[in-house]
Formats: C-alpha cells, structure tokens, sequence
C-alpha cells in the first residue's frame, strides 16, 4: 500500500466520516456540473433547438456520474479519486459534428473517438515506453498550462475578441475567491480546510451578487423549468463524415493523454514514494471513461473526462478516498433529475471558476515540474522536456500559427497539451537513437573507485533517465565493491564494470578474473575487517548483499560476475 | 579528504570532510595512531563524512581498540543518513557510541 504523505488527510483507500464523505463529495458534484457550460457553448453554437440541448446535457451528465462510479469503484476502475467533467476537447469535435450533419453525426465521431481511447488501452507497454515520468510530466504540465488561459480570461473578465479590456469587478471577485482557498488550504484545519474550495467559491459568488458580476438566469426560461423531472435521453440515430474522421481519432487520442495525465497526478499526489506511472490502473480508469463515452454517444449526450480542476480540490483539501467520487458520482446521476438545480448552477460567475481553475492549474503545473525532475535528465532529456514545453506554449501564445493549418488539424494543435505530449514522446523516441540498454567501463588499481563509479553511473544514469535516488543509492555500494575486488586482491589486477537498466532495475556487474567472493548469511564479526584479504572480502561481501536490494555470484565465460541489483 | 583536530573539555575531537576510503584511510589511520596524553576522550566528528568504505571502517575500528587498550572513551558523532547505513550494516553501532549530534556526544563523556 502507497506511503500516504503528510499533507493528505483521507488517502486513496481510506474511509472519511460519513458527514465529510457527503460534503466533499457534494463539493467535487457541484464543480464538476459548474462545467455544464462546455456543452451549452458547443449547443448554442451549433444552434440545437431546446429538447436537443436538454437531452444533450441530461445524458452528458448522467453518464458524467456513471463514468465517475466506474472510475472510483476498485473493482471497475482505479480506486482512485477521478471526478468527471464534460469533455473540452470534444468541443470542437461536436461543433465540427453539428455542421457536418447534425446530432447524428456527432453519435458515431463520439463512439469513434471512444473506441480509439479504448484501443490505447491495449497497448500499456507501449505507454510505458512512450511516456516515462519525465514524458507524463510534460502532459501534467502543460495540462496545467491549458487551464490558464481560461482561468485568466475569466479572472479578469476579458472577453474573446482582441483588445477587450479587464473588468475591475471581475478582479476583485475573482482575486477575493482565490485568496480564500489557498488561505484556507494552507493554514485552515479541520472542515475549514476540507472545504477551503466551497467556501472560497460562496464568498466569491456573494461578492460577485454584491457588484454586479453574477448573472441571474433567464427568468422566463428558469420558471418553467421542473424542480424534478425523469431525464430526457434520445437516440440522435448515426451519421458519418469522412472529413471529421481524422478529428475524431485525435480526440480520442487527447482524451486518453488527458486522462492519463489526471490519473498519475492522482497516484503521485496519494503516495509518498511516487515512483512511476502505474499504466494498468491508468488503462482500467481510460476502460471505465470509454465505456460511459459510448453511453453518452448513443444517448445524445456530451463526452466526459477526468477533471484536472477536481485534482486542485483534492489537494486543497487534503482528500483523495475513491470514496468521495462514489458520493460524487450518485449526486451527479440525482441531479440529472433536476433541471432547475443544473440551470442554476449554469450561472456561476466566471470569475469565480476562474479562480477555481487557476489554483487546479497552480498545483498541475508544480505536479508536472516534479514529475519531470524525479529522474536524472541527460541534454538528450533536457531537450526533449524544452522543446516539448515550448511547442504547447507557441500554440498557446500563437493561435495565429494553428489557424494557418488544415482544417482537420486544428483540434489537436489547438491544445497545448496535445502539441507538447506529441513533441515530448517523437522527441523521446527520436533520442533514444544510439542509446544501449547495457554500457560499461575498464577499472584498474591506478583508478579511484568512488569517482570512476561515480562518473560512470551518473553518466548512465542520466543518459537512460533513472530516478536519482536510485543512483546515489548505488554509487557508494559499487564503489565499495570495486575498492574490496581489486584492494584484497581477488580480482586480478582490473576488472570490468557493467550497467543495465531496463525500467524495473537498475544492475552493475564487477566482471573480473579471481576466486568468487564468499556471501555469508550471517553477519561476519567487524574484527574481520582486521583480518586477512579473505575475511575482509567476505565481510564485505555481507555488507554488500545488505546494501544492493539483490546480489548475485555467477560466471561470464572464464570471468567472475559480482551483480548489483538496485530495484528501480 | 580533510581532516582536523582539536579539543574541547577535554575531548579530542577529530572532523573528517569528504570520503574516507582506500586511497585516504592512512591519513586518518596516522592522526589516530597515538592518544594524546592528559584526554580522557576522543571523539569522531564525521558530519562532513560523505562516504565510507571497508578500509575507512578498518581504521576507526583499530582506533577503538587503540583507546580502549589506554582506558579511554571514543565515541562517533553526527553521522550523515548513507554513512550511518554502513555503520549499521557493519555492526558498528553496536560496538561503539553513535550519537545525533556533538552536543550530545560530549554531554555523554561528562
């Protein structure tokens, strides 16, 4: 079971007090409906009549609560703590859908787009070699990147068009709602901090209400509305378009990137010792998305994804039980029945989910830059992690750039998550070119064996991206090796010393000509250490089987192979 | 390696920075070859200890025996976490006193 750290109250596993249970889970429903707004943009904009619109964010959030259930639930999901939030990256697939032929057409672009995720899913050790922890660092990075612009535009009350000017009220609702849940994150305890997200976002909303900010619903359409109603679900029928095929696929693909990067935020913030992406929990988290995908698809509904800004909830609150998102879950399919509560709920101010984005994306970007820097990084690495980063942020910065591409491209290099992740694994894959998975280095009496195992390992190291600690854990266990083998005189005169890494270990074998060291089971006494060249080899040979996590004795042809092994 | 002594109500404290292995053990091993006469203790200052081979734990065990065949303590002070896994692995905190710290070590001899 994962290190729980110190700044998480209620882990992965674990089992909050009823009441707490109900509230956060309550708080991560209510955030994730607040979002409903994606689907009546990509509505209004394809010009959907009233009951098309409703059916659309009825199933959307139906299937939202379905795939947050099969998510959550250890059995079928992750057991991890995955809030779902309408898709953005479907956004301009449904648009494209819309104008191309209808609901219809969007029906079969979404089970398309959900079958290429589930595809993924396939092939985990191929994720595994295309997305090492500094590749996933990238993709949680830039995933925090992509929620700026939005937070930003919303914080400060700027509208789409060039040269709009910010709206001071705006920032003062927006700034006030911020610096109320990182305050109460940071130095609240107890409920205050459980809430911090909650709280922050009421004061916000009072204070939006109090200048003006907040947007009353449109009355002659809210008062019609039910408070409870059966949720109405359709069967738009299928179309296809082979022109919004290729958009389809790459939503598909960014959806599942997206995903993954929600899910190894969730891991590393949950354990302590946070070592590499476990992809198997990744794939059965992408499996339970893509199956509600095709239920939302066939019901007229709105795709769903894992949300980056429950992942700044968490945090805040110091609360990751898959518990809370089965809360959130059933909520979310309770307020399916309501279609007065989701209306108001569409009328949030903006600068208040502003601020709630910018702290989701605070915390991603820092997530991501640790990620990155928990393996030793080679120029090759250091390249592959800058250029990678700067290609999200010219799409960012330079829309102008992706509105010269084809039509059929834009959705993907739109996303500055989507562009980075691309460059960050081409580029990872293009130098691994030259790269063995086995080098090594001649040792003589004349060499040092501390610096040269130093030298060595380090270089390696960073060439194959090894985790640091790993290393540093090695190079006094090696030195020492080499320093015993060639003092004492067992290992004629030199000797070879040899790395492999391959992902799960990280090995150094002392190949050399002489006796075959002793390995007592027992603890020799230090007076050995007094002693003869024997009994000081097979003292160290103890300590050595104590200190490498696995220590072999064998033969390399005529050779003697002493084998480290450092688990990695 | 560097190395220096001193002495402190009436301990001799001896610092060692850098790495204590096979090429720079003999240094240590000469300053620890004779106690000085008039101090009832030394003590083994290794807070800028980075590193320590099977040679550097050979000659801190011959200084141990050295000080206890002349009646005198000798204790270790502010082992850094990687040097304090060797002494642990080796046995060596069972024969001589480690502490945390070398307000604590001389707390000890007095």
């Amino acid at each position: 079971m994962p290190r729980k750290p110190q700044n998480i109250l209620y882990a992965a596993d674990e089992k909050p007090p009823v009441t707490t249970l109900l509230i956060l889970g309550v708080q991560h429903a209510t955030l994730s409906l607040l979002f409903i707004v994606y689907p009546l943009v990509a509505a209004t904009e394809a010009g959907l009549s009233f009951d098309a619109t409703q059916t659309l964010i009825t199933s959307c959030i139906i299937f939202m609560g379905v795939a947050t259930l099969l998510e959550c639930w250890p059995r079928t999901g992750s057991g991890l703590l995955l809030v779902q939030i309408p898709n953005m990256a479907h956004l301009p697939l449904a648009m494209q859908s819309y104008a191309a032929g209808g609901p219809a057409v969007y029906v079969t672009m979404s089970l398309i787009a959900a079958l290429t995720q589930l595809s993924l899913t396939r092939f985990m050790n191929a994720m595994r070699t295309l997305f090492p922890p500094e590749i996933c660092g990238v993709a949680v990075t830039m995933l925090g990147v992509a929620l700026a612009e939005p937070s930003l535009r919303r914080m400060f009350g700027l509208g789409e068009e060039a040269g709009s000017l910010a709206d001071g009220r705006y920032i003062l609702v927006s700034f006030t709602a911020l610096a109320v849940i990182v305050l109460l994150a940071i130095f609240s305890r107890g409920l205050l901090r459980l809430f911090a997200v909650a709280i922050g976002a009421a004061v916000g909303w009072f204070l939006a209400i109090y200048t003006g900010v907040a947007i009353a619903p449109d009355e002659a359409t809210y008062s019609t509305l039910p408070y409870i109603d059966l949720p109405s679900l359709g069967w738009p029928g299928l179309g296809f378009s082979w022109a919004i095929l290729p958009a389809a696929i790459l939503t598909g693909v960014i959806s599942a990137v997206d995903m993954l990067g929600t899910v190894v935020s969730m891991q590393r913030m949950d354990d302590a010792d946070w070592r590499r992406a476990d992809m198997n929990q990744a794939a059965r988290a992408i499996r339970a998305n893509t199956v509600s995908d095709m239920g939302t698809a066939v019901t007229g509904g709105f795709a769903s994804a894992s949300s980056s800004a429950a992942i700044g909830v968490a945090f805040a609150t110091g609360s990751t039980s898959w518990r809370i998102g089965i809360v959130s879950g059933v909520v979310m399919l309770l307020a399916a029945f309501s279609p007065k509560l989701i209306a108001s709920l569409t009328v949030i101010p903006a600068p208040v989910i502003g601020a709630i984005l910018l702290y989701s994306a605070a915390f991603l970007i820092v997530a991501g830059m640790e990620l990155i820097l928990s393996r030793r990084l080679s120029d090759r690495r250091i390249f592959t992690v800058g250029f990678a980063v700067l290609a999200g942020l010219a799409v960012a910065v330079l829309p102008e750039l992706v509105h010269q591409s084809p039509e059929w491209a834009q959705p993907i290099l739109e996303s500055p998550l989507s562009v980075s992740t691309a460059v960050a694994v081409i580029l990872n894959l293009v130098f691994q070119i030259g790269i063995r998975q086995t080098a090594s280095v001649p040792v003589t009496a004349e060499d040092n064996p501390f610096t040269t195992a130093m030298e060595f390992l380090e270089r390696q190291g960073d060439l194959w991206g090894a985790r640091r600690d790993v290393i540093a854990a090695a190079i006094p266990v090696v030195a020492e090796a080499v320093e015993t083998l060639i003092d004492t005189g067992v290992a004629d005169g030199a000797l070879e010393m040899e790395a492999r890494f391959d992902e799960t270990n990280f090995d150094v074998s002392l190949l050399y000509t002489g006796e075959a060291i002793e390995i007592p089971t027992l603890r020799p006494s230090p007076e050995d250490l007094l002693g003869d060249a024997k009994a000081v080899a097979r003292f160290v040979g103890y300590m050595l089987s104590k200190r490498a996590d696995k220590l072999v004795l064998g033969k390399r042809g005529e050779r003697q192979a002493l084998t480290l092994r450092f688990e990695h | 390696m560097q190395i220096d002594r001193f002495i402190e109500q009436d301990v001799i404290i001896t610092t060692v920075k850098g790495r204590l292995d096979s090429s720079s053990s003999h240094k240590l091993d000469d300053f620890l070859a004779e106690i000085p006469a008039g101090n009832n203790a030394i003590l083994l200052d290794f807070a800028e200890l980075t590193y320590i081979s099977s040679a550097g734990l050979r000659v801190v065990l011959k200084a141990t025996k050295l000080a206890r065949s002349h009646g005198v303590a000798l204790a270790i002070c502010s082992l850094v976490p990687q040097v304090h896994e060797v002494f642990d692995v080796s046995g060596f905190t069972t024969l001589i006193p480690i502490h945390p710290d070398r307000g604590a070590a001389l707390a000890s001899f007095a």
